[in-house]
């Protein structure tokens, strides 16, 4: 089973997106993820961390074409200064962010 | 006034990335109450075809399944950091940490543990603090306030 899930925390928040699927989970799905957690946030959340979303959008693309086996967790964020208020990209079981059919 | 950063090049030279990483281990063994082994890594940074991800997010992952605590170290590279938000003399720009959960695969069932994770840029001073917040919150239960205390209490 294929799972994770992307974390917006800190700052008092603790919004996700997450996935668990049989299936293979590629790379725009987990850009997906990222869009809809996203769109979770309000203004002033993602102003804080419109950054650290894009970090882990590039992270997730960079991948290889295999993509990245469980456990994996990586956190992004904006300000150097307040690395709490950040972005927590964590597989939890499979493998995720293969490569879509049309770039295998 | 600007501080030294060890290992400044880890992010561009593979060969510094792995002394640096070969740095970790070092440091740490002593203060860890297992000795680091392939046992004890919560995770890997490697692909699934097991190529090395050289981008310090984890730089060391520790994970001690009879505390129920994990370690997850960050290496925060300043070539990524524009001029004008360098910070040297602010501590909180140089080293942040925080308490979070991690769910690990244990016995082929999930298993939530406790994990410290230090985002930090490697100076001698962070490298320090690190070492104090790891003995301590490895032997007591700290809260992140405590926490900062710590990263905010002055050198000795």
């Amino acid at each position: 089973m294929n799972r994770g899930r992307i974390q917006a925390q800190g700052g008092g928040i603790e919004k996700s997106s997450a996935w668990t699927t049989n299936n293979v989970f590629t790379k725009s799905m987990g850009i997906e993820r990222v869009n809809d957690l996203d769109s979770q946030l309000s203004v002033a959340e993602r102003n804080l961390r419109d950054v650290a979303l894009d970090k882990s959008r590039q992270r997730i693309n960079s991948c290889g074409p295999n993509g990245i086996p469980a456990t994996m967790k990586k956190s992004f964020y904006n300000d150097y200064k307040n690395k709490k208020i950040r972005i927590d990209v964590e597989v939890r079981g499979g493998v995720a962010f293969i490569n879509d059919p049309e770039n295998a | 006034m600007e501080q030294k950063i060890l290992f400044k090049n880890f992010n561009t030279d593979k060969r510094v990335y792995n002394l640096n990483e070969g740095y970790w281990k070092r440091k740490l063994n002593s203060k860890l109450t297992q000795k680091f082994s392939s046992e004890n890594i919560l995770f890997k940074n490697y692909d699934h075809l097991g190529s090395k991800i050289y981008d310090a997010n984890p730089i060391f992952t520790y994970l001690d399944l009879n505390k129920r605590k994990a370690i997850r170290i960050i290496q925060d590279d300043i070539s990524e950091i524009k001029t004008e938000d360098l910070e040297f003399n602010n501590i909180n720009f140089l080293i942040s940490a925080w308490l979070d959960k991690i769910t690990i695969l244990n016995k082929n069932e999930d298993d939530e543990i406790d994990e410290l994770v230090i985002a930090l840029i490697l100076t001698s001073e962070t490298v320090e603090k690190t070492m104090m917040i790891i003995t301590k919150w490895l032997n007591t239960e700290l809260t992140e306030d405590e926490i900062d205390e710590l990263i905010n209490s002055r050198s000795t």
